[in-house]
């Protein structure tokens, strides 16, 4: 008798410690989720700085090779995609336009950059003439398929081929893109500043831009 | 005098009733149920070798139909795309088994959504012109429509603000 109560009371210890250490657990897995969130909050611009370099060497539409460098004192609004893309790249590089035209005399240290992710068809020429149907202010870049490569990775942006495509590629030539379709604001010394969303309105992104060169001023 | 008055409420007549009549006709196009409204396309930026157009199709029926198929002389190749964001990334595909216009539903081609896509164009879309276009429709048939052309980097119909 008196062993079989040592046993209970052994299991009602156990189950009690079982219980204590799950809460404990719990308790410690919550604190690290608030904590995660919000070092992610306050980190993922720092992060975002460090990765995001923002380097290229491309061929601009004039065929001059140009650098990140070359562009210090203004500030850059980047966007990657490709002149055969009907529809993402058209209507983003009319909202860059438009912001352009939103910014006023503050558009005069903006500088807008279409760079090419499809370089075998997007020659200078073929970025000239196409950037200057959206705005006259904006430059296209272009350059070999390592420089497009490296430009697209010191800013991770994405590019492949899309796969569906590639049936028709016989048929009439023609294949589409996939990418992301971020644009890129880099302040007047070259350091990421913030990426607009492609869903942006024209005042938000007007408005983002005037707010950063604010902070920086 | 009675007749040059009602002549000239005749003519007034006419002319107030043919003025919104016009408008009205020239934005919407039915075949059978659907009614294909706003129809737009953007004008080519540069060399111009991809467009798209967009447009409004009502189905004022009681059955769903299906939009199957796109055709332009002014391109090698047209079918009916969709954008769609991805983690970031924008992705166009093919609808394979076409576009569903639901009994008493309205679906908008737009923007960043749904649009004909015109591949390898041949004739460049010049801002101002207009493009003409067949839509093919598993129930209602075909219809030709006399697309607007606005420009390359437009959100809406020409017009529209």
């Amino acid at each position: 008798m008196r062993r079989i109560r040592i046993i209970l009371w052994l299991l009602i210890a156990t189950a009690a410690a079982i219980v204590g250490a799950q809460l404990v657990l719990q308790t410690i897995t919550n604190d690290q989720a608030t904590r995660t969130a919000e070092e992610q909050a306050r980190t993922a611009k720092e992060v975002a700085r460090e990765v995001v370099t923002g380097e290229f060497s491309l061929i601009d539409h004039h065929g001059n090779p140009v650098k990140d460098e070359d562009y210090r004192g203004y500030w850059l609004l980047i966007f990657f995609g490709y002149t055969h893309c009907p529809d993402v790249c058209p209507t983003s590089l009319g909202v860059v336009g438009l912001v352009m035209d939103e910014l006023g005399p503050d558009a005069d240290k903006v500088q807008p950059l279409f760079i090419t992710i499809d370089p075998a068809r997007d020659t200078p020429e073929i970025m000239a003439e196409y950037v200057a149907d959206f705005h006259p202010r904006i430059i296209g870049l272009s350059g070999s398929s390592e420089q497009i490569k490296a430009a697209a990775h010191s800013h991770r942006a994405y590019y492949a081929k899309a796969p569906t495509m590639e049936g028709l590629e016989e048929v009439v030539g023609e294949y589409a893109m996939d990418h992301s379709a971020y644009l890129y604001l880099m302040d007047s010394e070259g350091v990421y500043a913030h990426v607009f969303s492609p869903t942006d309105t024209v005042e938000e992104i007007a408005a983002g831009i005037r707010e950063y060169q604010n902070q920086k001023n | 005098m009675r007749t040059l008055l009602s002549t000239a409420f005749a003519v007034l007549m006419i002319a107030v009733t043919a003025l919104p009549g016009a408008a009205r006709a020239s934005d919407a196009v039915s075949v059978g149920e659907l009614r294909i409204m706003a129809p737009w396309a953007r004008a080519s930026a540069g060399h111009g070798n991809a467009g798209a157009a967009f447009m409004t199709i009502a189905n004022t029926g009681a059955e769903d139909d299906k939009l199957i198929a796109a055709s332009t002389a002014a391109a090698k190749k047209t079918e009916i795309h969709e954008t769609k964001m991805q983690d970031g990334v924008m992705k166009m595909r093919m609808l394979m088994g076409g576009l569903a216009i639901p009994a008493g539903g309205k679906v908008e081609l737009k923007p960043m959504g749904q649009h004909v896509m015109m591949m390898g164009v041949t004739e460049k879309l010049v801002e101002g012109e207009t493009l003409t276009l067949t839509l093919t429709f598993e129930k209602a048939g075909s219809v030709e429509l006399a697309v607007p052309i606005a420009g390359p980097g437009a959100m809406m119909a020409p017009g529209i603000h």
